[in-house]
């Protein structure tokens, strides 16, 4: 009877990526419910891009050596970029959304240039460097592991600060906590977060996972706790229900995990909207 | 004291707050010019302030009211002169509580009035740790105090413009504040609300909390507050109402823009709020 | 000013001299197809390359001096079918002077799927009978182009021709040791078609489904394959050098298969392995036969 559950797990690459599906559910929407209420949506898309140039440096040293090593050039152009980011919409007169704005511009653009130089790899560096969910190693899992485990603690501990910094600066300014500091650790296991689920899975379900089940999340509950609660259970819910879809109806993996969330999302915004879609209907 | 010029916000990591000092004024601001980039905003203030009075700060628009309201939080720093909370600068205590516009927060944010309260003691409670029982108590009492009990749970863009100044008030007990800066809270309140809000101000006399809130109602001014502060970049009056809102000082701060109308009873004086008196906006 | 204009016109006057003084210049787009127009043009014709050693040529982005060596070539050679499907608009654009390798060859295998190339499989290197047919449009082609060195064309290419045979015998004779049930091909992608048809083998699994590199496999493709290699004792997969190789490094670990690598779309550069299209032949055949004859 539960053939049907069971039946995936006999292959070593379905469980390796279902627990990479679940882990990196659960890692972005937590962290993606701070982007989601910061109004920062872009940002998983623009430190992807932006750590190209680290990329190609550590590729160009690297060769057909160890493909790992480039998870290090990887995740440590990710935090100097977020340090970036945080730092021009710390000290200058610009905001979060164009500071990032300008910082992924600057090193994207110094990615394609340094790549463009060395002609030797015209290789599609894109595919090349990120991930896929079907293609977690055991090594990809303890890195996920780890590192994701460091978000999360971190989110529990420093929680009400995050917090108070995201809704409220002034206050956190007033209260002497040190905003600044706060502010960069967001940044950075933003940074983090998003360099471990493009290594893992890829950027398309690293991008929705970033968004999409916090914003579910926002529709169906008031309270913070609460959204990052549901927000964690439905990245996932989705990541198990895509995998399975790809596993019995031969959907491509990641495809079938966002299209899970985008439809979570749907009924979510349905469900929420049901008193204003009946009184409209109603009327019609 | 740092001279830094034009430092937007105070970057000074303080652990832990001072203790006051019994001996010093509640507020004692000397010399003080303070503003933004490079020319400052208000010029040469200097008032001192008891334990438990009440300011009023006035001016016409642009008159420099947010900066000094934001130079005594700590959240700007003095180009020139000195800033003392009970003896001390603003930056090394924790019991200073700035109210800003209510504009300038997301009110759709996902969180309870039992959570923003508790937003405030998050100094108190320190890093690392979660709130004890004695911070939902002091957070309950909090509410209770501004009649907010039974919206606790409810999500903070429920409420209304009223309401929401009686939460910060809410947050600024539970911070166990002692100073208390209003920056505008009347904006856009109904006389009603006006009302209710200026009880509770008058309310926190007893806790020992002093209060300095900016304002354009002059009449509010004169009728609900110890002292009144008038600016126009400098300091064009410092006092009890009657010293200050005598005709001579109020035509030197609003030019133009006011009218005296002789009655029985003695002048009536007109301000005309929409008149930009000042140089500099307001920020 | 004037300093300006006397150089302006040196200027004018050099590159009017260089045209002048450049040899007839031939563009190539893949490197196979580059090198067996070298063994017919030799040093008389100046044969420039497109894409390079190890590149892909299912991705390839264009600088601005390709644009320029593009346009200014008298001839341009390339493997046709699509596979340079990501040029087709350049190509278009100084279609009298392309000159298409594969198109309008007997016995070109119809597309697995759709992918992004047309309807026949572009692969078609992987048979030397068919380059062959290349080398004979090649001559033809240069000697339209440089008339005088019709003699010296052809004698290349018939020697070319004849090691062509000799590969394609050799091939054959050592692959005879591989019984007929191994003969069996696991690839990341659909690019051995040819090869198999020629040869007698099967390509009974691919990573990537269709014959391109952008496509991804879905959950229930990657099973039917590790099912695949399980049940038909699979002892190794053929992996090309430009793409990914995460997915096949963990279908490999799970399943116990080694990985071979394999150069399909392009040559390794000089030094290496595969720096002649004879020797990327040789260098896949022996591949196949350790791969394969490995496990016993």
């Amino acid at each position: 009877m539960f053939e049907w559950l069971v039946a995936p797990l006999r292959f070593a690459f379905m469980v390796r990526g279902l627990i990479a599906a679940i882990a990196v559910g659960v890692l972005c929407s937590a962290v993606g419910t701070f982007v989601v209420l910061r109004g920062m949506t872009f940002i998983g898309d623009a430190l992807a891009h932006s750590i190209l140039p680290g990329l190609a440096v550590g590729f160009i040293s690297i060769g057909k050596g160890d493909r790992r090593g480039l998870f290090w050039w990887a995740i440590g152009t990710a935090i100097l970029v977020a340090l970036g980011m945080g730092w021009i919409s710390e000290r200058t007169r610009f905001r979060e959304d164009a500071a990032i704005g300008i910082v992924f511009a600057g090193m994207f653009a110094l990615g394609i240039a340094l790549i463009s130089t060395v002609r030797g790899f015209s290789v599609d560096l894109v595919h090349f460097l990120f991930g896929n969910v079907l293609g977690v190693s055991n090594h990809d899992l303890i890195l996920l592991g780890a590192f994701g485990g460091a978000v999360l603690l971190l989110l529990f501990l420093f929680y009400k600060e995050l917090v108070l910094v995201s809704f409220d600066i002034t206050l956190a300014r007033t209260l002497r906590i040190r905003a600044s500091f706060y502010r960069y650790l967001l940044f950075v296991l933003i940074a983090v977060t998003v360099v471990l689920s493009l290594q893992t899975v890829g950027i398309g379900l690293m991008l929705a996972m970033l968004v999409t089940p916090a914003s579910t999340a926002h529709l169906l509950t008031k309270r913070l706790p609460g959204m990052l609660m549901v927000g964690t259970l439905l990245g996932g819910v989705a990541g198990v229900v895509g995998l399975y879809l790809s596993f019995y109806w031969g959907v491509a993996s990641g495809a079938a995990i966002v299209l899970v969330s985008i439809a979570m999302f749907l009924l979510a915004l349905t469900v929420s909207n049901r008193h204003e879609l009946v009184r409209r209907f109603r009327r019609s | 004291m740092t001279h830094r010029k034009g430092a937007a916000i105070s970057k000074r990591r303080e652990s832990g707050h001072a203790i006051h000092d019994a001996t010093a004024a509640a507020v004692t601001v000397r010399e003080l010019s303070a503003g933004y980039a490079s020319y400052p905003a208000i010029v040469d203030v200097s008032f001192e302030l008891r334990t438990g009075e009440r300011l009023a700060v006035v001016g016409p628009n642009g008159a420099g009211k947010s900066t000094l309201l934001k130079a005594l939080a700590g959240l700007l720093d003095p180009m020139k002169g000195k800033v003392l909370i009970h003896g001390h600068g603003p930056c090394r205590h924790i019991c200073i509580a700035y109210v800003s516009q209510r504009n300038a927060l997301d009110w759709r944010f996902p969180i309870t009035l039992t959570d923003f309260v508790m937003l405030g003691r998050t100094q108190r409670i320190g890093p690392l740790r979660k709130p004890r029982s004695q911070d939902h108590d002091i957070v309950r009492a909090s509410l209770e105090a501004v009649e907010l009990t039974a919206y606790a749970q409810r999500q903070i863009e429920t409420l209304s413009g009223g309401q929401q100044q009686r939460l910060f008030i809410a947050r600024a007990l539970a911070q166990e504040a002692e100073l208390i800066l209003f920056d505008e809270p009347l904006v856009g309140l109904d006389v009603h609300a006006h009302r209710e809000l200026l009880e509770l101000i008058a309310n926190l006399y007893r806790r020992a909390v002093t209060v300095i809130m900016s304002l354009h109602d002059l009449s509010i001014a004169a009728s609900h507050f110890d002292k009144i502060i008038l600016l126009r970049q400098e300091m064009m009056g410092f006092g009890t109402p009657k010293t200050v809102l005598t005709e001579d000082v109020l035509r030197r701060a609003y030019g133009s823009c006011l009218q005296v109308i002789s009655g029985e009873d003695g002048a009536f004086i007109v301000q005309d709020t929409a008149c930009s008196g000042g140089e500099h906006a307001d920020v | 000013m004037r300093i300006a204009f006397a150089g302006l016109i040196a200027c004018c006057l050099l590159s009017g001299a260089g045209i002048i003084a450049r040899g007839t210049e031939v563009l190539c787009t893949t490197s196979i197809v580059g090198d067996v127009v070298k063994q017919i043009a030799r040093e008389d014709i100046d044969v420039l390359v497109l894409l390079g050693p190890d590149t892909d040529p299912h991705s390839f982005q264009l600088r601005p001096q390709d644009l320029v060596a593009l346009q200014r070539a008298d001839l341009v050679f390339i493997n046709g079918l699509d596979l340079e499907a990501g040029l087709s608009n350049i190509l278009e654009s100084i279609d009298d002077h392309v000159v298409s390798l594969s198109a309008d060859l007997p016995g070109l295998l119809a597309a697995d799927d759709e992918g992004d190339h047309g309807t026949y499989d572009p692969h078609v290197w992987f048979d030397p009978t068919l380059v062959s047919a290349w080398v004979d449009v090649i001559a033809a082609r240069l000697s339209q182009l440089v008339p005088s060195l019709r003699s010296e064309f052809q004698t290349r290419s018939a020697k070319y021709q004849s090691d062509l045979a000799n590969l394609d015998a050799w091939i054959q004779s050592i692959l005879e040791e591989i019984p007929a049930d191994r003969r069996l091909l696991v690839t990341d992608h659909h690019v051995y078609g040819y090869f198999t048809r020629r040869y007698g083998f099967e390509q009974v699994g691919t990573i990537f489904p269709g014959l391109s590199t952008m496509s991804e496999p879905s959950a229930r493709e990657l099973a039917e394959l590790v099912s695949t290699i399980e049940s038909l004792d699979i002892p190794a997969i053929f992996v090309g050098t430009t793409v990914n190789p995460s997915l096949a490094e963990q279908i490999a670990s799970d399943t116990g298969t080694r990985i071979v690598f394999m150069y399909t779309g392009a040559l390794s550069d000089p030094s290496g392995p595969a720096g002649t299209y004879l020797d990327l032949m040789r260098y896949t055949a022996n591949a196949i036969l350790e791969g394969l004859g490995a496990n016993e």
